[in-house]
């Protein structure tokens, strides 16, 4: 393979060469198991995922694995590599994928299903499981979506539920004599199977009633009824990140980063991480400083990010922010937080990291009105609202973005006016409160996302809004928005709609997914792709509905695509979590007092 | 505060890189390697690093020059062992005192030009041609100029010395030190695409590959190769 000659005729090569610094290239022996992690997007977006950097540098930890990786060709690469018939290869040793032992395909978004068969294709591996022999590589998955994992259940021989530090060495052990040809592949996945947190699907057949709705399973072997998921209990001391693989390209998030914690306590209904990512872990400031020095020191990076799912919430953010900030001001290496709370407390924080740059902020209020954001269970009210306004335009300032959901359960039109009262109130608070100093306009930037009810969430039993439904929403909005300060921007009904198939769909999806790939379908969550006409071909030569997977209210007696899974949290929380938001009801943050989930009585063993 | 200057090589695989992955590149060697950076001022301090020439992406080079200032002298040998990705490497190091600007210095680059025919070229007298071309007093050439206006030039002009190297069946390969810089550049493959015009040859060409093996600047009419250049 003349791999040169090829990258001559592509954009942006360099995500197509390996060698970045801190990768590894391991001399290849017989023994070696060779994995490859992979990521179905590009290079830019892959890269920027803490999960691959992980799980890059446990296995590469372990002296008999070498790790490499594959990202999604972008369709210059692949026509070319088409057109000269060579094979996705890994970027390490260039090696074609097909001959490699184990590949990890991490799912983040639905929306990149297409690219998972694209990339199997453009390997020359078999996309059914059932089709692949022996000598070619074992598919395994993992990442949030994999706690839906059926409408991939056909493709993928194993899925890892839950965080993959722990089981992947799990498996590792049941791998090794499979490599060494002392058992066989059916006795290594039965093995596996019995492992906490993996699910073989080739064990568990499914089976439906004339509507389509699941019975349950029926399992085909001595398999455990449903699937724990796996999650690291001794988050301080479990395995740290201490260096990163620096790329060349320009990639999405270009910096390091270190996880603050895990977990989430608000209980906000709508946020499937929230409910996933339990229990709460937290990393000692000391450790976090500790690993951050070597971060640093390995990669050069010039920015470093703090990173959880809510990291205004790390118990000590404020002194480490100080401590951060003095220690590395003089390196240029710069502090980022990804998301604020809108409250006094996160601006004095962003304050202490901005004293130069005033950057725009971002924040999230999710919903228009206090009623909606009960329903939701964000504990944002309109005084934190006024409250940030009134200290982020005073300290200068101008620019600020807002990000909402519409298509919540109950919503009205009073509550999408909600979202233009919280925009014009910003531009005038920006009037009464700005410095003298300040010459700069005001704007506030309005964005809305179309939302998609996730299992695990209390709003996993809810219909979605149809496409016209978002587009009478946004149209509304459209003509609310007026204000000049004011920018509007919204994301795709429709990519939101087949996002919501895919995260509550069932097995006979697989063939979907085939036949929209057949049609051409690929990259779905990039605007220059995504068609959703293609998309209903698809639906329609496969006779299935896509409105019965969005659009139906299910009974609470269902039986879930997901319940398979077991992540720890009661339906019967959920199902209450979802009466409570009808009524507008909050509950408030499990730190403050246990609310029930579950999660610690089923997966720790103990009491909240 | 002092000005280190290296002369590295930008080759296989990291020919790929554009000249903003490359400078970031050497951004981040410097600092995980701990060297006193000197910054700018102002809202996004940034090391202060000059590359002499931007080196087209699918070049090779066995010759770039850069500097970066730093606060205080590190040892030489410590600059010359930094671990760059293969196909980067550090030939040469100094400090210098120059106040002279690389890239206004600059006035030549010095290529090997190998040129891959889609069809045979068979035996053709390319010795004979580059006489008959260089002594052909005017060749003019359409170059689109900063304002994005096409602009004739006489390619002559540009080109210092031409000389053949190889040629077999399939390929050619020339050498040639042509000007770059502030006064102007000629692209190398521009250079072979008018060559090749003006022989009026049949062929088609399959690609072109360039390597850069030194880079100039002018005193007293004799071409001195960048890395000397002094006060
Ligand atoms: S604060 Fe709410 S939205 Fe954010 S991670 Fe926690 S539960 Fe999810």
């Amino acid at each position: 393979m003349n791999l040169e000659a090829l990258l001559h005729k592509v954009e942006k090569p360099s995500r197509y060469i390996g060698g970045e610094i801190n990768t590894f290239n391991k001399e290849i022996t017989d023994e070696m198991i060779r994995f490859c992690f992979a990521f179905p997007d590009v290079y830019e977006v892959g890269m920027s995922h803490l999960g691959m950097q992980i799980i890059y540098n446990l296995l590469n930890q372990q002296e008999d694995v070498f790790c490499e990786r594959i990202f999604a060709p972008w369709a210059d690469m692949e026509n070319v590599m088409r057109a000269q018939d060579v094979k996705l290869y890994a970027l390490e040793s260039k090696t074609p994928v097909a001959d490699l032992d184990i590949i990890g395909f991490t799912l983040q978004y639905e929306l990149s299903y297409t690219n998972i068969l694209n990339m199997l294709n453009l390997a020359g591996i078999d996309l059914y499981a059932k089709d692949r022999h022996d000598k070619e590589p074992l598919i395994i998955a993992g990442g949030p979506c994999a706690y839906n994992p059926e409408p991939l259940a056909d493709f993928i021989d194993i899925f890892f539920i839950g965080e993959g530090e722990e089981v992947l060495l799990d498996f590792l052990e049941v791998y090794r004599p499979y490599k060494a040809g002392s058992i066989s592949k059916h006795e290594m996945l039965l093995k596996a199977a019995n492992i906490e947190g993996l699910y073989v699907p080739k064990f568990y057949q499914p089976s439906y009633d004339e509507n389509g709705i699941l019975l349950g399973y029926k399992r085909t072997e001595d398999v455990p009824e449903r699937i724990k998921k796996r999650f690291v209990k001794d988050f301080d001391n479990g395995f740290q990140l201490e260096t990163m693989i620096v790329p060349f390209a320009d990639i999405v998030h270009d910096r390091a980063v270190i996880e603050l914690f895990r977990g989430c306590t608000k209980g906000c209904r709508f946020c499937q991480a929230g409910m996933l990512y339990r229990p709460i872990r937290e990393r000692k400031p000391e450790t976090v400083i500790e690993i951050i020095d070597k971060m640093i020191s390995s990669t050069g990076f010039e920015e470093l990010s703090l990173s959880s799912l809510s990291t205004m919430d790390y118990s000590a953010i404020g002194p480490l922010v100080n401590d951060l900030v003095a220690k590395y001001e003089s390196d240029n290496v710069s502090v980022s937080l990804p998301s604020l709370r809108l409250d006094s407390f996160s601006v004095d924080v962003v304050k202490e990291i901005q004293k130069v740059k005033k950057t725009g902020l971002t924040f999230a209020p999710e919903a228009g009105t206090q009623r909606m954001r009960n329903v939701i269970n964000k504990g944002v009210t309109d005084e934190n609202i006024l409250d940030t306004y009134n200290s982020i335009f005073a300290l200068g300032w101008h620019r600020v973005k807002l990000y909402f959901m519409i298509g919540l359960p109950t919503e009205t039109f009073e509550d999408l006016d909600g979202i233009s009262d919280i925009a014009n109130l910003g531009t005038y608070t920006f009037k009464q409160v700005k410095p003298d100093s300040m010459k700069k306009s005001v704007q506030v930037t309005v964005s809305t996302s179309c939302f998609v009810p996730k299992p695990f969430t209390p709003f996993q039993w809810m219909a979605q809004d149809s496409i016209s439904d978002f587009y009478k929403k946004i149209d509304h909005l459209k003509t609310k928005l007026i204000n000049r300060k004011v920018v509007y921007n919204y994301h795709d009904p429709s990519t939101s709609v087949l996002e919501g198939v895919f995260a509550r769909g069932d097995r006979r999806l697989s063939k979907v997914l085939v036949a929209a790939y057949e049609l051409g379908c690929k990259f779905d969550g990039w605007a220059e792709f995504f068609k959703m006409s293609t998309w209903m071909e698809a639906f329609k030569v496969c006779d299935l509905d896509p409105d019965f997977y969005t659009s139906r209210e299910r009974a609470f007696d269902e039986v879930l695509p997901w319940d398979i899974i077991d992540a720890g949290i009661n339906k019967s929380y959920l199902e209450n979590e979802y009466k409570k938001a009808l009524s507008a009801e909050n509950t408030e943050d499990c730190r403050l007092g246990c609310t029930g989930c579950g999660l610690n009585v089923n997966l720790v063993g103990g009491e909240c | 505060m002092v000005t280190l200057r290296l002369q590295y090589t930008k080759e296989k695989y990291m020919i790929f890189l554009g000249h903003l992955e490359l400078m970031k590149l050497f951004e981040r060697v410097f600092r995980f390697n701990k060297l006193p950076l000197k910054f700018s001022e102002g809202f996004n301090p940034i090391p202060k690093m000059t590359f002499a020439s931007p080196l087209s992406v699918g070049y090779s080079s066995k010759y770039e020059v850069m500097e970066v200032q730093l606060k205080e002298e590190v040892p030489i040998a410590f600059i010359l062992n930094l671990a760059f990705p293969e196909g980067i490497k550090i030939i040469q190091a100094g400090y210098v005192e120059s106040k002279k600007s690389l890239m206004a210095s600059l006035t030549h680059s010095e290529y090997l030009i190998k040129v891959e025919f889609k069809q045979s070229i068979g035996q053709l007298p390319f010795a004979e041609w580059i006489q008959s071309f260089l002594e052909a007093g005017t060749i003019e050439f359409e170059k689109k100029a900063k304002n994005g206006k096409m602009r004739t030039l006489n390619v002559l002009e540009y080109i210092r010395s031409l000389h053949f190297v190889y040629s077999d069946d399939e390929e050619l390969i020339l050498r040639t030190i042509v000007q770059t810089g502030s006064q102007g550049s000629l692209n190398p493959e521009t250079m072979i695409r008018v060559f090749m015009d003006f022989f009026k040859l049949p062929q088609e060409i399959e690609r072109i590959q360039v390597e850069k093996i030194a880079l100039y600047y002018e005193e007293n009419d004799t071409l001195k190769t960048l890395f000397e250049l002094k006060e």
